[in-house]
């Protein structure tokens, strides 16, 4: 063998190995993957696993689910985005992400150019945040804290749907000592998930959370009102409420051991209308809250990051998890609320869920997001938590949000939405 | 004349082999202390893009004016200061009882140093389930002897008091370790000395013993007690620092300040104002031990 020929082996070889290496490189470019955040609820995470097969086969864009805890996702989500990572494409969130809003991706391009969310909800696209005019979310699984209470024992104890916060303590009240010898409780609440706490202030508090020259500020008599209001119901609780999780309060409310629970209905909608899990199926209703204050809006929405590679991916991923077909099918299956109004005229669900529909549709509708940050929301559950256990007064309590309020800063399309919600003092 | 020549050489062959890992420890240690020391003396916001402004001492009076920041502090102190004492003496006895040669003994070491080797997270989580007021073991169990098991997670005084025995739960192990160590270092013939002598098992203990650990003690207590005041991940996994802010101890507080509010300048201006606490105690101690082991 000459060396010529030796050469001209290596030469060929190695022009092969480079073509090779160069297709392979082009193929796995261009091979199309995004990831998702979601909250590892065992709901949304869990449907948004179960619709990736589907989805991968349609579009041929592989999707990576990655599911948090609540607190961790707004961690994971606001570290990617502060850091240009780039590594989640679609984020799950809400207002509390207001700090990061300009590191999300405008979506009304993609908003017109597909008609999106014609038959969503009224209203609903436009509770979306926005930032400099801008859509940046758009919204699935909406919920709006509920009190849910069991229509059997209410009937019983001649208790008609009670109007007022007093109206309801005092049904509370009224319920706990008639079912006593039962073990029923007039109400029920998760105080032991801290982070649900702001609801006793938000549902009773009638009036402003920043001030016009934009400080947060609470409206000190309102808001002790409100906090006094919520403590006094915790009076009609079991023993140990302070410590319950939400799946505890849910449960108590579940086995019949008690006549209120107030809570995200999507967390135990599924759960309660199931005879295998519950005791109350069919002897449950959703309450419209007195029209003080606002249901606490949970809307989830979902971004796309700035820093996405393949931002068109990350549509059509939206797209499809948010689509009205799926909305029918998560409701049924997960419980996970709908953002389209078909599902609740649906003559199949209204069967089904008739009892339910009525409170949830008139919670939804006066739903807001509070427009509070992450801090901000923070510093209020633990301060309602010091109530709840004694260690200080509700006027302490407002006094001391008021002060560390005062040295937080509202990001600007906070401000804005606290305008257009009417929680904004002028 | 060639001897020195050699040595220099040699020298400068150690620098030189010392040097990756010189460079190494400045990389991965100091660069990230001294960024963090610079920031604290800086206005720096990780989420709007402007440029870096020296505000001198700010960040540092914004915290030390900051009640959330003296009540953290003052958790982790008293969390430390109990802790510490607490871990030392049962740490102490049970390597009092279990130090020698015999299987038993070497036996009950090991079961008795698994809680130090779980991983702290697990740990919590663990004894959040425990601790659980419906569902958990320990309420179950003083259900059957008759007692209606508190609140555990649920009450400041509790909730306190449950970190605290987490902590001691999972480090007395530490201190048992080091004791059964410090101990069977003790040369044998001092015992027989102080046996032949008439000494009792008390006086043995109070004159021998106890002096000859003492400079390991106070080493442990350093180790213990700044480990104590940095504690986080049993906050984490189970009070997440409530109810309120009863357990909120200072690195948590500065964690969450970094982590999920981004306010990183003052997150660096606490964090340095912890260290340097941290420093002093353990000057004091060192000192402390070095004049012990004078003395010995």
């Amino acid at each position: 063998m000459s060396k010529k020929f030796v050469r001209k082996v290596f030469f060929v070889t190695y022009i092969i190995i480079v073509i090779g290496m160069v297709t392979a490189g082009i193929c796995f470019s261009q091979e199309r993957e995004i990831t998702a955040t979601y909250m590892a609820s065992g709901t949304y995470d869990v449907a948004a696993k179960e619709l990736v097969p589907e989805f991968e086969r349609l579009t041929g864009i592989k999707v990576k689910i990655a599911a948090f805890p609540w607190a961790i996702l707004r961690e994971k989500n606001m570290t990617d985005l502060i850091t240009g990572t780039g590594k989640y494409d679609v984020m799950s969130g809400s207002y509390y992400l207001a700090k990061v809003y300009e590191f999300f991706y405008p979506m009304d391009k993609y908003i017109t150019k597909d008609n999106y969310g014609i038959s969503m909800i009224s209203g609903l696209m436009k509770k979306c945040q926005r930032y400099e005019g801008y859509q940046i979310g758009v919204p699935y699984g909406p919920d709006a804290y509920s009190l849910l209470y069991r229509t059997d024992l209410f009937k019983k104890a001649g208790i008609g749907i009670p109007q007022t916060w007093d109206a309801i303590i005092q049904a509370a009240k009224k319920l706990d000592t008639l079912y006593e010898g039962e073990g029923i409780d007039g109400y029920v609440f998760s105080c032991g998930a801290i982070e649900q706490l702001p609801i006793f202030l938000f549902t009773k508090y009638n009036g402003t959370f920043i001030t016009a020259d934009n400080k947060y500020h609470l409206e000190p008599r309102e808001a002790i009102q409100a906090i006094k209001k919520s403590k006094k119901l915790l009076e009609y609780a079991p023993p140990g409420v302070l410590g319950l999780s939400i799946d505890e309060a849910n449960a108590v409310f579940l086995q019949g051991k008690a006549a209120m629970v107030e809570c995200w209905p999507s967390f135990i909608r599924a759960a309660a209308n199931d005879p295998a899990r519950s005791n109350i199926v069919g002897k449950w209703a959703v309450l419209p809250y007195p029209k003080v204050g606002f249901p606490w809006l949970s809307m989830w929405e979902m971004f796309i990051s700035r820093y996405s590679k393949d931002k068109d991916a990350a549509w059509e991923w939206i797209k499809f998890y948010t689509r009205e077909k799926n909305a029918k099918y998560f409701f049924t299956k997960y419980g996970i609320g709908s953002a389209y109004t078909s599902t609740y005229q649906d003559p199949e669900l209204l069967e089904k869920y008739g009892h339910d529909f009525p409170g949830i549709l008139a919670n939804l509708k006066r739903a807001k997001n509070p427009p509070l940050t992450g801090e901000a929301q923070d510093f209020l559950a633990s301060t309602i938590s010091q109530v709840l256990v004694g260690e200080i007064t509700p006027e302490k309590a407002v006094e001391n949000i008021n002060t560390k309020w005062a040295s937080l800063e509202v990001p600007k399309p906070l401000i804005e939405m606290a305008e257009n919600s009417g929680l904004k003092a002028k | 004349m060639k001897l020195s020549k050699f040595k220099q050489s040699e020298n400068i062959l150690f620098i030189l082999f010392l040097l990756p890992a010189f460079f190494f420890i400045v990389i991965a240690q100091f660069y990230p202390l001294l960024y963090s020391f610079y920031i604290s003396f800086t206005k720096w916001s990780l989420i709007k893009w402007k440029p870096i402004a020296l505000v001198g001492l700010s960040n540092y009076q914004r915290v030390l004016q900051d009640s959330l920041f003296k009540h953290a502090f003052k958790i982790s102190l008293i969390f430390a200061c109990i802790t510490t004492p607490v871990e030392l003496v049962i740490g102490f006895l049970l390597a009092y009882m279990i130090t020698g040669e015999r299987k038993i003994y070497k036996i009950t070491r090991t079961i008795l140093v698994i809680p130090m080797t779980i991983a702290p997270v697990a740990v919590g989580t663990i004894w959040r389930m425990l601790l659980n007021t419906r569902a958990g073991l320990i309420n179950y169990l003083l259900q059957k002897i008759g007692i209606n098991g508190p609140n555990w997670l649920a009450t400041p005084s509790t909730a306190f008091f449950s970190i605290l025995i987490v902590d001691i739960w999972e480090w007395t192990p530490f201190a048992m370790i080091i004791f059964v160590a410090a101990l069977s270092s003790i040369p044998v013939d001092l015992f027989s000395a102080a046996q032949i002598d008439g000494a009792s098992r008390w006086q043995i203990l109070r004159y021998i013993t106890l002096p000859l650990i003492a400079p390991i003690t106070v080493l442990i207590v350093l180790f213990r007690f700044i480990d104590s005041i940095l504690v986080i991940d049993i906050i984490y996994t189970t009070t997440y620092g409530g109810p309120g802010f009863s357990t909120n101890v200072i690195t948590f507080h500065i964690y969450k300040q970094a982590l999920k509010y981004f306010n990183i300048t003052y997150a660096a201006a606490a964090s340095w104002i912890l260290q340097i606490f941290c420093l002093l105690v353990a000057i004091v101690l060192l000192m402390c031990s070095g004049k012990l082991q004078e003395k010995i």
